[in-house]
């Protein structure tokens, strides 16, 4: 009966930390939860300057070579309470924000700060929605006043008022 | 019959104490590392006679001292802050603190209203694992869980935590019964100096709007202090970043104008105060030092003493043992602070 009882204990404290075991994806410290996205290469939406292609997800130290120190400066802080950076580089008139992914600081967006840059169909700052539509077709997304076409790893946002072109990002697909 | 009766309670008690143990030694410790883990469940420790209780993100724990605002005016205040507190957890932890005191004034940093979701499990733990079981705790994880928390892993964190077999320190075994403060009142000190040189810039957003949810939050905080016949008072702290943009400034404004409530912008009062950003911040302008926080500390409670005609209570036996404690701990901690980023400079 001891026996008995005694197994009775080992399957309940075996059954609860199988229990626990069965959640794998869940990683091992409050600190260390999994962020990852699934970021597929390439996209039809990249942004242009100075003749070159600012790709979402490529490598800042690349971007930096390309372009140049930012004129605006650098602006980098520590994230709260856990490692990582946000990272935003001012080019005057558009603004790359980085991230931090495997140790290598990655595009994670581009926003357009004035009407003197456009993207390479030609749609800037204070268009209006038709120029969009035109340019891009009707294929969006919308949420609120945000119009997204998605290609690949990239989102290409049009933030709009009153059917005219208040902002656009060129952000990461997540 | 009574040896089968032991027989079931061993069975059912000798696991169960089993597991409780278990999860005391793999529950995440925050001493040595990562100290705003540790911030929610100190409060239960403190005196709990606080006029002014501060609610909020790492904009009021790393930027407010209330040991300042005592050696100042002799308010009694605490911060019920973590990282990147929402603000449906700002109104739990207000419900639970309400279950223990009932504080004249309530000041809550408004930067919250611009995130609607919880961004990670993370952050979720370190708000809602410190808090005691109630209710409040149950709403607040309900609220804030990401589509791969569970309830069940907050009800037995071991489920969680069971995998932190491989990364357990003396410090699992030294903190499981008992833990050391890492906050003075709430206040989690920086002394180090980093300036910024580069300000953050005002980048546009997809969406300035804050959520129906967070407003809904907001009018849940309110009602609760008026309720309460509690002053709620509404704070942006003097933070760079993340950029405090205009129209989000204007809702609260609004929302101030509407309830006919107290909203302090410290951004635009910075130069008030006397913030340096070239001296007054650790960590490039998006918190205060503790020099920092000494001067937004004593803005801010001039302010509140003055309008809430809040008492003083440096003369009073009732709270000086504790307070002298606190200050006596808050300067010791300043000073070897002070000398470590010395010695590593």
């Amino acid at each position: 009966m001891k026996r008995k009882s005694f197994a009775a204990m080992c399957i309940m404290t075996a059954c609860f930390a199988m229990t626990a075991c069965g959640n794998s994806s869940q990683n091992t410290t409050a600190g260390g939860v999994n962020n990852e996205s699934q970021i597929e290469n390439g996209s039809k939406y990249v942004f242009e300057t100075s003749g070159y292609s600012v790709k979402v997800n490529a490598k800042i130290s690349e971007c930096l070579e390309k372009l140049g120190e930012p004129k605006g400066g650098t602006y980098e802080v520590k994230s709260c309470a856990f490692d990582g950076m946000d990272k935003f580089y001012y080019y005057g008139a558009y603004t790359i924000q980085g991230y931090q992914k495997d140790n290598e600081d990655l595009v994670y967006s581009v926003t357009f700060m004035d009407d003197t840059v456009k993207t390479p169909e030609g749609v800037r700052l204070g268009d209006s929605k038709d120029k969009m539509t035109s340019a891009y077709g009707s294929s969006f997304n919308q949420d609120g006043e945000q119009y997204i076409y998605t290609s690949g790893n990239t989102k290409l946002i049009f933030v709009l008022k009153n059917d005219v072109i208040e902002n656009i990002i060129y952000e990461l697909n997540q | 019959m009574k040896k089968k009766i032991i027989r079931i309670l061993a069975i059912v008690l000798i696991p169960t104490a089993c597991l409780y143990f278990l999860q005391l030694l793999f529950m995440p410790k925050y001493v040595s590392d990562i100290n705003e883990g540790s911030m929610i469940e100190e409060y239960y420790k403190s005196s709990k006679n606080h006029e002014v209780l501060i609610l909020g993100d790492c904009e009021v724990y790393e930027n407010i001292s209330p040991v300042t605002m005592w050696e100042e005016y002799g308010i009694t205040s605490y911060i019920r802050g973590s990282s990147e507190q929402l603000i449906w957890q700002s109104y739990y932890l207000l419900e639970d603190t309400l279950k223990y005191e009932t504080p004249k004034v309530v000041v809550l940093n408004v930067l919250a209203m611009q995130q609607s979701e919880a961004k990670s499990e993370a952050y979720n733990r370190m708000t809602l694992d410190g808090m005691r079981w109630s209710f409040s705790k149950l709403n607040s994880i309900k609220e804030s869980m990401t589509e791969e928390e569970s309830i069940i892993s907050y009800v037995f964190p071991f489920l969680r935590y069971h995998s932190r077999w491989s990364e357990l320190t003396s410090d699992d075994i030294k903190y499981m019964f008992n833990k050391p403060n890492v906050t003075t009142n709430g206040y989690l000190m920086q002394v180090g100096v980093r300036p910024m040189t580069v300000a953050p810039q005002e980048v546009p957003l997809k969406n300035y709007q804050f959520s129906e949810r967070n407003y809904n939050y907001l009018d849940k905080i309110r009602q609760l202090c008026e309720e309460k016949g509690i002053k709620l008072v509404l704070m942006k702290a003097p933070s760079m970043y993340p950029y405090w943009y205009e129209r989000w400034d204007t809702q609260i404004k609004e929302y101030e104008d509407k309830y006919n409530l107290l909203y302090l912008n410290m951004i635009e009062q910075s130069e008030k105060i006397g913030i340096d950003y070239t001296t007054d911040t650790f960590d490039y302008g998006q918190h205060l030092n503790v020099d920092g926080a000494e001067k937004l500390s004593k803005y801010l409670g001039k302010i509140l003493k003055d309008k809430y005609d809040l008492a003083d209570y440096r003369n009073n036996q009732e709270y000086q043992k504790t307070w002298d404690t606190l200050t006596e701990q808050y300067h010791r901690e300043k000073e070897n602070k002070l000398k470590e980023w010395e010695n590593i400079q």
